[in-house]
């Protein structure tokens, strides 16, 4: 499966690893970690990691409307219509 | 992790929902986040290990998770292993009642409350000899054994 480096982090983010964990999607987590430790993002992901195993993904979320700035900044502005 | 324990209503299916948990993300750590072995010789170069990062995570997620909730998940690990000291092996061969056996000392270790744990451990322990009701005394002997030199602070 072909990830680029934002996909991968908007579907940790979004999706959760806990839905790939339950679906058993190795494949998947293991291009995540890939592609998260080329641009040192592997404390992000085992945050993620360690938030999903200890209370559930979603607990992890910031509130929605701070979650749609975070979102549109890690894009670089340059995904409005996001 | 934190929602097992503090589900009141199924505390008695907490362990093996615990357990099922570690072994879904000890299966994710050691398939999807592996990293490559530093000084790595050249004969196992390329060689790949769990990366250390997302263990010392995973350890830190069940020793926070046990956190939430004081006592009763150390007492349930010390009734779960009494009942499958009571049950035995059954159809499973010796390796696999020793890894099942392993496995819940792995989430004792995580817990704080080792005096608990320890508390119910030696009464079941003392109800089952006395009674005659241990299914068998080598693993008693080897879980004693390892409480002792491995995860027992006393």
């Amino acid at each position: 499966m072909s990830l680029s480096f934002v996909d991968a982090y908007i579907s940790c983010f979004i999706t959760g690893l806990g839905s790939y964990m339950a679906a058993g999607d190795f494949t998947t987590l293991a291009s995540m970690y890939t592609l998260f430790s080329r641009v040192g993002g592997i404390t992000v992901l085992c945050a993620a990691f360690r938030q999903h195993i200890r209370v559930g993904f979603f607990a992890f979320l910031p509130p929605r409307p701070d979650y749609d700035v975070y979102y549109l900044d890690i894009g670089g502005g340059n995904r409005q219509g996001c | 992790m934190e929602e097992i324990v503090k589900d009141v209503n199924n505390d008695d299916d907490m362990v093996q929902r615990l357990l099922d948990l570690k072994s879904a993300a000890d299966t994710t750590i050691s398939t999807a986040f592996l990293a490559n072995k530093i000084n790595a010789s050249e004969t196992s170069a390329g060689t790949k290990i769990p990366d250390s990062e997302f263990v010392y995570s995973l350890k830190d997620a069940f020793t926070s998770g046990f956190r939430a909730r004081r006592n009763k998940p150390a007492e349930m690990i010390a009734k779960f292993l009494d009942k499958a000291m009571r049950k035995g092996q059954g159809s499973s061969t010796d390796a696999e009642f020793q890894a099942l056996l392993d496995s819940v000392l792995a989430l004792y270790r995580y817990t704080d409350d080792k005096d608990v744990f320890r508390t119910f451990y030696h009464r079941s322990l003392a109800k089952r000899l006395l009674l005659e009701k241990s299914a068998s005394i080598d693993f008693e002997a080897s879980m004693l054994k390892k409480l002792k030199e491995g995860t027992c602070p006393t």
